[in-house]
């Protein structure tokens, strides 16, 4: 990272592209407020910190804009020293202006990106993980990431680190009495007293992991993926969800050989919804990787959909697993939903929620309210139990089962507090990996100093994850990708 | 009257001091005072332990006494941690007390170089000409030197306490020099007083030992000194034996809270805590009634034992009567009561690496008066004080062992660079290397260190010997190969070594987790029909089984010291709002430099160091 000086420094945060009313400049680093009376038409000496002022920028006589100048003193701002907020009219060029207007007899520069931030961290305003969590809070993309870095900013999971580190602290020493002092307390007791530590460390550890486990790429943007045999319907269905007419549908089995996706909102959330070529076996070897890449799409997937014509034979690669939701199609039939009941029951898809719905004529597609639903089938984990399937024409219904379930999938796994930070969730993965190899060996280890050395390594992994072994490297980790102005 | 350089006490520090300068040519004078006798050994009868086995070894390796001496008196071995692996292994040798200070007197008397003075002094000056002037009773001149080493244990401004009573002295029947600073004005003490304590002496004809369980001399065990026969032993053995405290006995110490100096307030000075007086561990847990008390016999002729784990400064019948409540003491007859001792200690942080002061050149200091405890930790400063007194009168190269390679080292580095605020003790868990710095390898360790005093004795052609021996085995180790045959195969099954599924090396093979090295290398070279002495045989076996964790643990020590050097503002941190109250107390007071300084303060919590670690550098 480069090091940055101590000059004061000035920032548009609020983005110098984009035309916008207001716009907010911050300006940090300045010995005092007085210093910077020759840019206003007023003397700042008397403004009393975090109470707005109006004011005139002037540039040699002239005035610039017309601003609200708010100062925050010394501790007490966002980055530990004298800090001025002004919020300017929000034009580019008048922004551009009043940034040159600073910066052009050298007293402030520009700030590089983070550099407020870094200045914050250098000043005890924060710590290494709240920046981290701050990092999460402007680059969200979605709400877990966001509210991820507003614990980290609270110290919440900077809190449960430490309390990680604290135990490790206890383990290690455990190892210490056995070598040091098992004479004085007993062999015994030295040993129970590891064993016993290290079981802390580790549950704490493994509770830690698990809030890992997510499938973070599939959490950050959520997908939802349709699956299911070659033309079971999935366009249809795809097209039905979206409301709109995208993808070729023709009655050719298998036209949809690469993806399609699409961007749908559900109760506040973004998922992206795909669509996937039909899983058959084929000697069409560019059939073959476009399968490949479904299946692929289908693991890596937050919600999995599984499409299903129950007039076709129901034989799906071993992949297919963990499905999501069910959608039986071509139920407009009389007697398709015995056959829906008996794949049912043959493949075991007992519990899991899903829908009968059908077409008013078999592979045409006609306008929304053409579809017949034919209602529900088990969403036991939605507290409602197995629904026979009833006849209705209204589709809506249908779509409105889908989006609650998804939604309440999504809901269950925000409460399991995932841990999103990447750099984060790879350490604590390579702890836990080494604690849980340690954990089915160390017991055949009589060998108390290749112990010892083991659980060094997993002390090397703890302080990692604090930034205690190399503050340097994560500190260029957190920087490298920070927005101007914070 | 004239030396070169006079050691002052004639203690485990002072007797290595004089010794390895006398060795290297030195005119040197022990002075010690007229009633102490000379290598005494006032608390625990043993010599040795987890540690500091390893650094009676280096002594050893060095040319010091104190495992020759060990060895003489030595009348009970054990191997401490024997079951838990090569590396964490410590020899200890309960001695008889008075074998060993009569030999540490014949010795140290009988060598050209060393006079030994028996008179009390009172003050050290410097005169004009730079040397050092060394003044007994009523201002008479007792000597002069141009260096000096200032070995005083606990006797300046020594305090003892047993109940209400306090008495001016070093230890019982001896009493204290004066203050520190009437005896050398201009040295810095470190403004407090620290503590210890001794048990009671018992009377071994007054004990029920059935009632304990017997701990033999384990033959095994490898004598300190490198020139004497590994097993033999000079006395005959003795039995230790072991024995608990109960309810009744920290009942009567818990009655009796307000007789104990510790903690009514007349000791103020700060005792170790890993060797607690027996009021400590009654008051500090509470929880736990049982403690160990090893039976340890003081010589072979003396009826005096030492009751280890029952140090106490409580009045003289409230130790007999919580005493005697300890199965099979029922009817014990006290020899002695117990007692702590207060004494002054000296500022470490104004030492070199050498020992020696930095305001005052060629004084040094060595032993308990810098906050040291254990003869093991006073010897190994005696050596470093005197070598350097030595290497500095001769015109040489300071000699400063590296804390990756010997506890000596770790502990000269620990005194130095930081302020503590309780008495010091050597433990593996201060080592950064603990794989490597073990007792079998002294000689790989600290034969590079003994060839810098350019001496060509019996200990100098043993260790250039071993060395060559040891090279040559290692070599053999890694070069000789065992191919996949099947005449091999069958021989690794028949020994069983394990499935033999590639071509492999010895050393590979010693590595193997189920396999003991040490047998497997003696297996293997007694199969070829190859000698080597045991010793190296054993070092050699050891060293490759643990070569991969001792690289290991040397890259992450670079890693910390990378770390440790960093340099902090200890002000910004006792100001941050962000950091305990009591984490800033401790930094106020030790006011580190660095952060590898601000680790080694006694409870700093970690939450602190990591928020100095992501904010502050």
């Amino acid at each position: 990272m480069k090091l940055f000086d101590e000059k004061p420094i000035i920032a548009c945060s609020s983005g110098v592209e984009t035309k916008c009313a207001i716009s907010l400049l911050r300006l940090s680093g300045f010995r005092d407020i007085a210093s910077l009376n020759k840019y206003f038409d007023k003397s700042l000496d008397s403004f009393v910190p975090r109470k707005s002022y109006l004011v005139n920028i002037v540039d040699k006589e002239q005035v610039l804009d017309q601003a609200l100048l708010t100062f925050f003193q010394g501790q007490k701002s966002y980055t530990g020293e004298n800090t001025v907020e002004l919020s300017v009219h929000g034009n580019p060029i008048n922004v551009k202006r009043i940034l040159k207007l600073f910066t052009a007899d050298g007293f402030f520069r520009l700030a590089e990106p983070g550099e407020f931030t870094y200045r914050a961290l250098k000043n005890q305003k924060l710590t290494l993980s709240q920046v981290e969590g701050l990092d999460s809070l402007l680059n969200a993309n979605s709400e877990a990431v966001f509210s991820q870095g507003l614990s980290l900013l609270r110290g919440d999971l900077h809190a449960s680190y430490l309390k990680l580190l604290e135990l490790y602290t206890s383990l290690k020493s455990s190892v210490e009495l056995m070598i040091d002092f098992s004479e004085d307390i007993g062999e015994e007791v030295a040993l129970s007293n590891f064993v016993d530590n290290f079981r802390r460390f580790y549950d704490h550890l493994e509770s830690l992991h698990n809030r890992t486990k997510v499938n973070l790429s599939g959490f950050l943007s959520p997908s939802i993926v349709l699956v299911g045999k070659t033309n079971a319907g999935k366009s249809t269905i795809f097209n039905l969800l979206l409301n709109t007419q995208r993808s070729i549908i023709s009655s050719i089995p298998g036209t949809t050989r690469d993806y399609i996706s699409e961007y749908i909102d559900i109760e506040g959330v973004n998922y992206k919804l795909v669509d996937t070529a039909g899983l058959r076996s084929t000697e069409d070897s560019i059939e073959a990787e476009g399968i490949n890449l479904a299946i692929d799409i289908y693991k890596k997937s937050f919600f999995k959909v599984l499409v299903i014509n129950p007039y076709e034979s129901f034989d799906l690669p071993g992949e297919v697993s963990k499905i999501d939701f069910i959608i039986f199609s071509h139920c407009e039939k009389e007697g398709s939903l015995d056959l829906c009941d008996k794949i049912i029951s043959e493949a075991s898809l007992e519990g899991i929620p899903g829908v009968f719905i059908g077409l008013k004529e078999s592979g045409s597609i006609g306008p929304l309210q053409s579809f017949k639903f034919f209602g529900p089938i088990g969403p036991k984990n939605l507290g409602t139990g197995p629904i026979g399937p009833t006849k209705n024409d209204n589709i809506r219904e249908a779509l409105d089962l889908f989006e609650r379930v998804i939604s309440s999938r999504y809901k269950e796994l925000m409460q399991s507090d995932p841990i999103v930070v990447e750099r984060h969730s790879g350490v604590i993965k390579d702890a836990y990996l080494y604690a849980r190899q340690f954990k089915d060996t160390y017991k055949k280890v009589d060998d108390v100093g290749i112990l010892s050395s083991e659980v060094n390594v997993l002390g090397e992994k703890v302080s990692e994850l604090i930034g205690i072994v190399s503050p340097d490297s994560v500190l260029n980790n957190v920087f490298i990708n920070f927005c101007i102005g914070k | 009257m004239n030396y070169n350089l006079v050691v002052v006490g004639g203690g485990h520090a002072g007797l290595e001091a004089a010794w390895i300068a006398a060795e290297l040519g030195l005119k040197t004078a022990l002075v010690t005072g007229p009633n102490v006798k000379i290598g005494s050994t006032p608390c625990n009868p043993a010599i040795g332990g987890v540690g500091k086995g390893q650094v009676v070894r280096e002594i050893d390796a060095m040319g010091g006494l104190m495992g020759r001496l060990a060895d003489l008196s030595g009348i009970q071995y054990r191997i401490l941690n024997e079951s838990k692996g090569y590396a964490v292994q410590s020899t200890r040798v309960q001695l008889d007390k008075d074998i060993y200070a009569f030999n540490a007197e014949k010795l140290i008397s009988s060598h050209k170089n060393i006079s030994v003075i028996k008179e009390k002094v009172d003050k050290i000056e410097k005169s004009n000409s730079g040397s050092f002037l060394f003044f007994g009773n009523s201002k008479s001149l007792i000597a002069e030197s141009e260096k000096v080493v200032v070995t005083t244990g606990t006797f300046l401004g020594g305090v003892l306490h047993r109940g209400s009573e306090k008495i001016k002295g070093g230890r019982v029947g001896s009493p204290s020099s004066k203050n520190l600073k009437d005896l050398f004005a201009s040295v810095k003490t470190l403004g407090k007083k620290f503590k210890t304590g001794t048990p009671p002496r018992l009377n071994k004809n007054t004990i029920n030992f059935s009632k304990m369980t017997p701990q033999p001399s384990d033959l095994s065990a490898k004598n300190f000194h490198c020139l004497h026969k590994p097993n033999f032993r000079f006395l005959p053995q003795v039995e230790c034996y072991l024995t608990r405290t109960n309810e009744k006995t920290l009942g009567i110490i818990r009655e009796n809270k307000e007789d104990s100096p510790i903690f009514n307030g007349q000791i103020t000075g700060v005792g170790p805590r890993y060797c607690p007086s027996i009021e400590d561990k009654a008051f500090r847990y509470p929880d736990r009634n049982t403690h160990h008390v090893f039976i340890e016999p003081e010589g072979l002729e003396t009826h005096s034992v030492y009751p280890n784990g029952v140090s106490t400064s409580l009045p003289a019948d409230i130790q007999e009567s919580f005493i005697k409540t300890i199965s099979g003491l029922e009817h014990v007859e006290f020899l002695v009561h117990g007692y702590a001792v207060e004494y002054d200690v000296v500022d470490v942080t104004q030492l070199d690496e050498t020992l020696q002061s930095q305001d005052i050149k060629g004084l040094y200091f060595a032993g308990q008066i810098n906050g040291t405890s254990g003869y093991e930790e006073a010897a190994g400063q005696g050596l470093i004080a005197g070598v350097n007194a030595a290497l500095s009168f001769l015109g040489k190269e300071p000699l400063v062992f590296d804390r990756m390679d010997s506890y000596i080292g770790v502990m000269v580095g620990d005194l130095t660079s930081n302020k503590r605020d309780e008495p010091y003790r050597l433990f593996t868990a201060r080592s950064e290397n603990r794989l490597f710095i073990r007792e079998d390898n002294v000689i790989n360790r600290l034969a590079p260190y003994r060839k810098l005093l350019c001496q060509n004795n019996e200990l100098d052609k043993y260790q250039r010997q071993y060395l060559e021996d040891y090279d040559l085995l290692s070599e053999l180790c890694e070069t000789y190969l065992y191919k996949m045959t099947s005449k091999n195969m069958s021989y690794f099954n028949k020994m069983g070594y394990g499935p033999l599924e590639e071509n492999i090396t010895l050393a590979e093979l010693l590595k193997r987790a189920d396999l003991d090295p040490v047998e497997t290398l003696m297996k293997e070279l007694n199969n070829f029909g190859i000698k080597f002495l045991d010793s190296c045989v054993r070092s050699v076996a050891i060293s490759k089984k643990y070569a991969g964790y001792i690289k290991r643990a040397s890259t992450e020590a670079e890693k910390i010291k990378k770390l440790s050097l960093k340099k902090i503002n200890w002000e910004a941190l006792v100001n941050s709002t962000n950091i305990s109250h009591e984490c800033r107390l401790r930094i106020k007071q030790i006011r580190p430099n660095s952060f590898g300084q601000l680790r080694q303060i006694e409870g700093i919590r970690p939450a602190t160091l990591a928020f100095v670690a992501g904010n502050f550098i």
